[in-house]
């Protein structure tokens, strides 16, 4: 009589535990799932917009808008999203993070003299640059060549108000104040405010008081992209220019090793002793080399030898 | 309650227990075919990125400064050989074999071009291929592009074949 009524109540207690189980295992299984899928679109948007870049780095100069699924964050070395990162050798400038559905890129080749690489720029509508200039800089700037897809504005000193800024940028995520002349103290409610200033003339770029050598216009666009993170991606391009100079210092020497001609060794010697000394170099005396190089590779163009580059 | 009462419940409930146990053997299969169906797209998609990438290494590798000609679609074959020397290794070299295979001028001798064979007289015809990236593995996938070689030794320009395995 005791088994029969305890028979019920045992029932239920069996079947709630297996269906907790059941349910349990379904939600498991879903989010598992999710994990998984968001896994997986992760690793295909982070190998497609590389790829996309390296498609872009088959010309010397070109744009394009690149689709994004989820948050980017970008650092010297790596392309990150989620918990997936993925190391690449190319020079990226870009801000920390770009979380727009739609990114601007832009590729551009840096010679110095000879190619040394291609530069990437990222970037979304949420972030403005505005390059500010004076009467002494205005035709520079006029002149830079930033592809318009990007949010940037010229702007003249005299016209530089914190009020009139504050109003148009404070839905954006980051404003970049590139002056071309003396800065200006500007603080805004909302967005992040970076501050590149640039002397062309002394051939020098500050951030957060941190002196660079202007490197031709491909790195100053770089200083304009990724304040935050200039001055690694600084180094990765002098060492890529020291990697460079090293290949053709090599190739100099390969080149000596067939060229018989007395007047060809001996320019090919000079050059492969600039080369030597500009690989090494980190400094404004790079500027003097580039020059050195230039004329050097001229001569050997000029008397018939195998060129540098 | 009588004993056939419960006997009754009894049965009632090995017939619950049963019904439970072929529910959960029909989950278990077909959450196994699931997990099947989703492990060979999950390999489909890995491959067709893979292949994909590839393909557009083959297509970028060729602008490469490292290796390239200064303004010019074309590889330096002696830039070649001093980028080989430098043993850098690129992240988007990763599990891949990159070689770039002399097709004309015809090469006389199966070798692997290096800085003593350059060195030879006979050069480029003492060598056949220049490798730039090796990676071991089996069962590549192997895509190849024409490319414009030069010589910069004697100014002339050959074709070659840059090779990508991919592993």
């Amino acid at each position: 009589m005791k088994k029969g009524i305890s028979d019920i109540p045992f029932k239920w207690i069996f079947s709630a535990f297996v269906g907790v189980i059941i349910i349990a295992f379904f939600v498991r299984f879903a989010y598992q799932h999710v994990d998984t899928s968001n896994k997986l679109n992760t690793r295909q948007m982070i190998f497609s917009l590389d790829d996309q870049l390296n498609a872009l780095s088959t010309s010397q100069q070109s744009n394009k808008y690149i689709d994004i699924k989820q948050e980017l964050t970008l650092d010297c070395d790596n392309l990150n999203s989620l918990d997936f990162t993925k190391s690449t050798e190319k020079i990226i400038f870009a801000p920390p993070l770009l979380k727009n559905e739609k990114i601007e890129a832009w590729t551009l080749s840096w010679e110095f003299p000879f190619e040394i690489a291609n530069l990437y720029y990222l970037s979304n509508k949420n972030i403005r640059y505005l390059l500010i200039y004076d009467s002494n800089s205005f035709n520079y700037v006029k002149n830079l060549q930033i592809p318009k897809i990007f949010n940037y504005q010229l702007m003249d000193i005299k016209n530089l108000d914190q009020n009139t800024i504050q109003r148009s940028s404070s839905t954006l995520q980051q404003v970049n104040l590139i002056f071309f002349t003396q800065p200006k103290t500007i603080k805004l409610k909302g967005p992040n405010v970076n501050t590149v200033v640039v002397d062309f003339k002394n051939k020098d770029i500050t951030i957060k008081n941190k002196h660079y050598i202007y490197l031709n216009e491909p790195l100053l666009y770089g200083a304009i992209f990724a304040p935050e993170s200039y001055d690694c991606l600084y180094k990765k391009s002098l060492d890529q220019l020291g990697l460079i100079s090293n290949i053709y210092s090599q190739k100099s020497y390969y080149l000596l090793m067939k060229i018989n001609e007395p007047l060809c060794r001996s320019k090919l010697i000079e050059a492969k002793n600039t080369l030597d000394t500009f690989k090494t170099l980190r400094d404004i005396k790079l500027y003097e080399y580039e020059s050195k190089l230039e004329a050097q590779n001229k001569e050997l163009l000029k008397n018939d030898c195998p060129s540098i580059y | 309650m009588t004993a056939h009462q419960s006997t009754k419940a009894q049965l009632e409930m090995n017939e619950t227990i049963i019904v439970l146990f072929i529910v959960f053997i029909i989950l278990i299969i077909s959450i196994f075919f699931y997990y099947q169906y989703s492990i060979s797209n999950v390999k489909k998609t890995g491959e067709e990125t893979l292949t994909t990438s590839s393909s557009v290494l083959l297509s970028s590798i060729g602008s490469l400064p490292d290796i390239s000609c200064n303004k010019e679609n074309c590889i330096d074959t002696i830039k070649l050989l001093a980028f080989i020397n430098q043993n850098k290794d690129y992240p988007i070299f990763d599990k891949k074999t990159i070689t770039i295979e002399q097709v004309y001028p015809q090469p006389k001798l199966d070798k692997i071009c290096t800085p003593i064979l350059y060195n030879d007289v006979n050069f480029p015809t003492n060598c056949k291929k220049f490798i730039l990236h090796k990676n071991q593995g089996s069962n590549p996938k192997i895509i190849s592009t024409p490319i414009s070689l030069y010589y910069p030794q004697n100014k002339q320009y050959g074709i070659g074949k840059l090779i990508i395995e991919v592993y």
